[in-house]
């Protein structure tokens, strides 16, 4: 009958907007009892009460995390995979960097009659008749080739 | 506060009331939040005391959370009784927001940043630059209000 008493109290309290906190989660408590406990006075505020109550639920820490921490997990395993995308992508840019040098460093190049030639093949068979043509009559090629140049 | 006080403060503190709201809300969902939220704290200027960027934030946060709500899934029919726990109470927030709506928009504040919020008498009273009594007198009529509001649809 206290509690009654009590419950009526702060029920006119609430209305007059004078209740704290604690006294309203009593009075939230008091009206979810089933309906048939309630005296008939106080019954039409059954509904009210219990909405509000489950409005007190409607907090921020209920919901799901805000976006940005999600946007922030989310970005952190991407940048996961970006970072090893780009360690690979590194990787074989160092290596078919350090390939195409080392190939074209060793690479056959020679202008043969004006032509440039990269065969490996003709451009040594081109080197080697040279070669046969200047120890087979040395002398005489070079000594033409100086009359050539410088005259008689 | 004067309305040209208003319009200063409003476009001060937008860019920081939607940096807020994109914490929770994509692009649009928060730019149609704060404008909401300016709209109703434009309705009260009157009441309104310098600064308003704690009030605002609140209330951006507030209406944040209840636009979340309200794109929640619905459910499915096979629904346990946890879940059916869950509908009800949505249904029991969506009734009360629907008629908390139709109060004048600082009762609506008022209750927003009592019910949802749990703010005591005087954060509100600091967060809108209004006195105690005051405060209590204006959720004691939105109260009301809402109590009657009750009665004539259960009576």
């Amino acid at each position: 009958m206290n509690n009654l008493l009590r419950i009526r109290t702060l029920t006119d309290k609430f209305f007059d907007g004078d209740t704290t906190p604690e006294e309203e989660q009593e009075l939230y408590e008091y009206y979810r009892q089933p309906w048939e406990q309630i005296p008939d006075d106080l019954r039409s505020n059954c509904e009210l009460f219990r909405d509000l109550a489950a409005l007190g639920s409607l907090t921020p820490s209920t919901l799901p995390p805000p976006l940005s921490t999600i946007h922030h997990s989310l970005s952190t395993h991407r940048y996961r995979w970006w970072f090893a995308a780009a360690a690979v992508a590194l990787v074989l840019l160092v290596g078919g960097a350090t390939l195409y040098h080392y190939q074209s460093e060793n690479e056959c190049v020679a202008y043969i009659y004006g032509e440039r030639v990269t065969d490996r093949d003709v451009v040594l068979g081109e080197m080697q008749k040279t070669m046969m043509a200047m120890t087979a009559d040395g002398s005489d090629v070079v000594e033409e080739q100086l009359k050539a140049m410088f005259g008689d | 506060m004067t309305q040209e006080e208003y319009k200063e403060e409003a476009r001060r503190l937008r860019p920081r009331l939607l940096q807020t709201a994109r914490r929770y809300l994509n692009e649009d969902d928060a730019e149609d939040t704060v404008q909401d939220v300016l709209l109703r704290l434009w309705q009260m200027v009157d009441t309104l005391r310098m600064p308003i960027d704690a009030l605002a934030t609140v209330l951006v946060r507030n209406f944040c959370v209840d636009r979340l709500r309200r794109q929640k899934p619905s459910l499915a029919l096979t629904a346990s009784y946890e879940q059916a726990d869950e509908t009800e109470t949505d249904e029991r927030i969506e009734r009360v927001l629907a008629m908390i709506d139709t109060l004048p928009t600082l009762q609506q504040t008022i209750l927003r940043l009592r019910h949802i919020e749990g703010m005591g008498m005087k954060e509100i009273a600091e967060l809108t630059g209004s006195s105690e009594v005051a405060i209590r007198k204006t959720l004691s009529r939105a109260r009301q209000t809402l109590k009657q509001q009750y009665e004539k649809r259960y009576e």
